[in-house]
C-alpha cells in the first residue's frame, strides 16, 4: 500500500550530530541503506521507526517527519516558542 | 564489510544468472549439442554470475533471510519481490504448457531433459533474490 509521500529532516539532523548512515541504522536497528531510502524520501518509515529516530535526535516526531515539505528547523523552533510563550 | 555492484552490472548479472540455461538448452535443442557440455557450461555460467552478483553484496540474505534478520522495508521490498516472483513463474508455467500444447499439433520443438530441469530449478531458487538485485537502486 502506498501512502501519501512524507518529508522529513533526517540527513540534516544527521550531519548535525556527525553521525555516518551506518551510525544512525545501528541506533534504531535498520540496514545503513534504509535510512539513504529516508534520507530521500523514497520510503516512509512505520510509526515505530519513526518515533525511534526522533529519539534519537532528541526531537518531537513531529519536528522530523511532516506530510507538508519541511521548513527551516530555526523557523520551526521560533513558532514553537512563541505558541508556548 | 559489505560489497556495493552498480545497478547495471548487477543487472547484466542477473541476466547471465537466469539466462545460462535457458539458453545453452535453445542451443542444445537448435544446433544438436553434447548434453554433457552445455550443462557443464550453463553451470559454470551460473554459478560465476551468482558468485558476483551475491558474494559478500547482502543481496542474497536480503532475499532469504527470516524476517528478524532485516529491516522493515526489506520486509515490504521482499514481499513484493515474492509476488512478482510468484507472479512471474506462475505466468512462464502457463505459456510453457501452452507451448507443449502447441508444440505437438504444430511439430514443434520441445525441451527436455537435464538443462529443462535446471533451467527451473534455477528460476524457482533465485528468482526473489534476483528481483532485488534487479529493482534495488545505489546507495
Amino acid at each position: 500500500m502506498k501512502g501519501e509521500k512524507i518529508y522529513n529532516r533526517i540527513a540534516v539532523l544527521r550531519e548535525e550530530r556527525g553521525l555516518s548512515r551506518k551510525d544512525l541504522a545501528d541506533k534504531v536497528g535498520v540496514n545503513f541503506q534504509t535510512i539513504g531510502y529516508l534520507e530521500r524520501g523514497e520510503y516512509n518509515p512505520s510509526l515505530d521507526l519513526a518515533m525511534d529516530l526522533s529519539v534519537v535526535f532528541g526531537l518531537p516526531v513531529e519536528l522530523v517527519f511532516s506530510r507538508q515539505p519541511m521548513r527551516l528547523l530555526s523557523e520551526e523552533l521560533a513558532n514553537l516558542k512563541n505558541k508556548q510563550s | 564489510m559489505i560489497r556495493t555492484i552498480p545497478l547495471l552490472h548487477r543487472r547484466i548479472a542477473v541476466v547471465a544468472q537466469l539466462g545460462c540455461y535457458p539458453v545453452f538448452l535453445l542451443l542444445a535443442c537448435i544446433f544438436d549439442m553434447s548434453s554433457d557440455l552445455t550443462n557443464v557450461l550453463a553451470l559454470l555460467g551460473v554459478i560465476a554470475s551468482s558468485a558476483y552478483l551475491y558474494y559478500k553484496t547482502g543481496l542474497w540474505q536480503f532475499g532469504n533471510a527470516p524476517d528478524e534478520q532485516v529491516d522493515e522495508r526489506q520486509i515490504q521490498i521482499r514481499n513484493q519481490a515474492y509476488r512478482f516472483a510468484y507472479m512471474g513463474l506462475s505466468t512462464l508455467a502457463l505459456l510453457f504448457v501452452i507451448y507443449l500444447t502447441l508444440a505437438h499439433d504444430f511439430r514443434w520443438i520441445v525441451p527436455t531433459g537435464n538443462l529443462l530441469v535446471w533451467s527451473v530449478m534455477t528460476l524457482v531458487l533465485v528468482l526473489p533474490s534476483a528481483i532485488l538485485a534487479w529493482t534495488e537502486t545505489d546507495v
